[in-house]
């Protein structure tokens, strides 16, 4: 009788640990954490429900965008089994730091076939004052201080000590505060000068470019400590965005229209990290 | 031992007379506090509402610019996103904000406010915040933001300020990006709109639109007009007009018109997302709050500052994406990236 007591509950023990591992399972989503200080924050909401909708029709994912570098730098801390989707700039700081230590960069953002794009700086006039300017950006103010830094590489960064920022939503605000009046210079990607170029000539024949970054890497996409199945789905999760018409809009609002698998960039490109 | 209950008589006569003494000198302090500050009370019932910011300054020698900020409705997000981004910009200068919401005598409040304390400018968010002011009329500058009405103080010397909605040149510069095969482009407009109208034609022939335009005569025509503009345009630009935006049931009117014409509607403002618009051009709140501190920054530099008013130079894009498909406008993908809000229902 004791003997089938003990068997008993030990049935009920299992049955209770894998009911739970599968309700677990069943219900706790793979989050993908976002966070780019080259993309105004006001848009998170729309971006959050862009790509739910593609990722709630491939399985148990949801995305996650953060306000801001402390909290999202905690989350890859605190969180396991997690993926982190952030600007290349911010990812090469924190490789520096133990943060990534346990983590794999799995995909980078591709536009046109390239994973990498330039930063210009724009004015009105052909030369200006980089210590009193107004500089208009889309990106926060320590990111373009950053770009500007590599686009004045060999001057000083007290240079821009004085430097007026205007934080605005978006490349073409930047660019069409320059064109109005509303900031001396705007700093913009290359392709943004480009569309306005398209549509607005006039308004381009008096902006000039006053210095150009190098090459930067586009969006990347860091798993961490994912196990091998999953990690190979959400992979293929993310590289099938281009097949559907959801995954297609996610993959626009992001600015992107792929994603590359880093190991297919190493040999396909070897481009600037 | 004899003279002690004598003593202890005395002792607690004494320490009667102290009570006495101590409490005469609380009543009076009490008077005097009541009688030179009688205005006090009432900034002390709303102290919640009025707050003293003062981040740590750079300079200490430099006398540090007292600013006030006048908030219409701090309960409003975008009265509250305007506030939030001016503070942050000016987090080195003394800032004293003041919240009108339910403030039924803001005039008295803001008068009182400024015979106590002295201020170097005001920053005042919306039209409650700044019809206030202009009354009260104080001799420094004004920096305005949120203001429907905003061009009716563009002739003030001291009044500076951010409009209310995005550049015409802006809007129509975002209407082409998002649908590049748009051409002709229709406008309601009163003889209120006459110039800026004239204006945005040269605007848009640079972007190679075409501004169809239509006078609006009287309301009772409206309808009429509107049927014969729909006929030769892609899509109506709807603009602030008092005449056309006469009523919420006229603009509605105006929506089923173009909705039943197949016309999609392009417009200056979100509100209009709910009423049917396709796309929306509104300003970025939070960078109208960091205008406005840059604008500041330059007032406290030179009291006489005066410059025109500022169009915003943030955008928030609202697209409903479905209402694009079923008028058959065909989207540049590109321009997804610049979505703030996508609707996705028709």
């Amino acid at each position: 009788m004791a003997a089938f007591r003990i068997l008993l509950f030990q049935v009920f023990l299992l049955l209770s640990i894998t009911g739970g591992l599968t309700y677990a399972t069943a219900t706790e989503n793979t989050t993908i954490y976002f966070y780019n200080p080259e993309i105004s924050i006001t848009r998170n909401a729309v971006l959050k429900n862009t790509f739910d909708l593609y990722l709630e029709t491939q399985g148990a994912y949801q995305f996650q965008p953060v306000d801001n570098k402390e909290t999202f730098e905690a989350l890859i801390k605190n969180k396991n089994n997690a993926i982190f989707m952030m600007s290349n700039w911010h990812y090469l700081q924190l490789k520096k730091t133990p943060l990534l230590q346990t983590s794999t960069l799995v995909l980078r953002g591709t536009k046109n076939g390239q994973d990498t794009y330039h930063k210009i700086l724009v004015g009105k006039q052909p030369k200006l004052d980089l210590q009193t300017m107004s500089l208009a950006t889309s990106g926060n103010e320590e990111y373009s201080r950053s770009v500007l830094s590599d686009i004045y590489s060999k001057q000083s960064i007290d240079q821009f000590s004085s430097l007026n920022v205007l934080e605005v939503p978006k490349d073409i605000d930047a660019l069409m505060a320059v064109g109005f009046g509303l900031a001396d210079a705007a700093l913009t990607t290359k392709s943004s000068l480009d569309k306005l170029s398209t549509l607005y000539n006039q308004q381009n024949q008096t902006l000039h470019i006053l210095g150009e970054s190098n090459a930067l890497k586009r969006l990347a996409v860091v798993f961490k400590e994912i196990p091998q199945l999953e990690h190979h789905q959400i992979q293929s999760t993310l590289k099938q965005m281009i097949k559907s018409k959801k995954g297609k809009r996610g993959l626009n609002m992001l600015g992107l229209d792929d994603w590359r698998l880093v190991d297919e960039q190493l040999t396909k490109n070897k481009g600037p990290e | 031992m004899i003279f002690r209950p004598v003593s202890l008589t005395w002792k607690h006569l004494m320490s009667f007379k102290l009570c006495t003494q101590l409490l005469c000198m609380y009543c009076l302090f009490l008077l005097v506090s009541c009688t030179s500050a009688p205005h006090q009370t009432s900034i002390a019932a709303n102290s919640s509402k009025n707050s003293f910011i003062q981040a740590p300054t750079r300079s200490t020698k430099e006398r540090q610019a007292r600013i006030l900020l006048v908030n219409t409705n701090r309960q409003i997000d975008r009265y509250k996103a305007a506030e939030a981004s001016f503070t942050k910009t000016l987090a080195n200068h003394k800032i004293h904000t003041v919240d009108l919401d339910q403030d039924n005598q803001p005039i008295e409040t803001l008068q009182d406010l400024l015979n106590e304390e002295q201020f170097d400018a005001v920053y005042c968010i919306g039209a409650k915040a700044l019809g206030s002011i202009d009354y009260i009329d104080p001799d420094m500058p004004v920096i305005f933001s949120s203001v429907l009405n905003w061009r009716r103080f563009n002739a003030q010397d001291n009044y500076n300020g951010i409009a209310s909605e995005v550049a015409p040149k802006a809007q129509l510069t975002w209407f082409k990006y998002f649908f590049p095969e748009i051409k002709n482009i229709g406008v309601l407009y009163s003889s209120d709109n006459q110039q800026r109208l004239q204006d945005a034609a040269l605007l848009a022939d640079a972007l190679a639109l075409q501004l169809v335009t239509q006078e609006i005569n009287s309301k009772t025509q409206l309808d009429n007009q509107a049927n014969d503009l729909f006929s030769q345009v892609d899509a109506l630009w709807l603009i602030s007009d008092p005449s056309v935006l006469a009523s919420t049931d006229q603009a509605k009117r105006l929506f089923t018109i173009a909705d039943q014409t197949n016309v999609p509607i392009f417009t200056y403002h979100s509100f209009f997302m709910e009423m049917g618009a396709t796309l929306s051009i509104t300003a970025d709140l939070p960078t109208t709050g960091r205008q406005a501190a840059f604008m500041m920054k330059e007032v406290l530099k030179q009291p006489d500052y005066k410059q025109t008013i500022q169009f915003p130079a943030g955008s928030s894009i609202t697209l409903n994406i479905n209402k694009a498909e079923a008028y058959n406008l065909k989207l540049n993908e590109d321009a997804l990236d610049s979505v703030d809000e996508l609707i996705e229902h028709k």
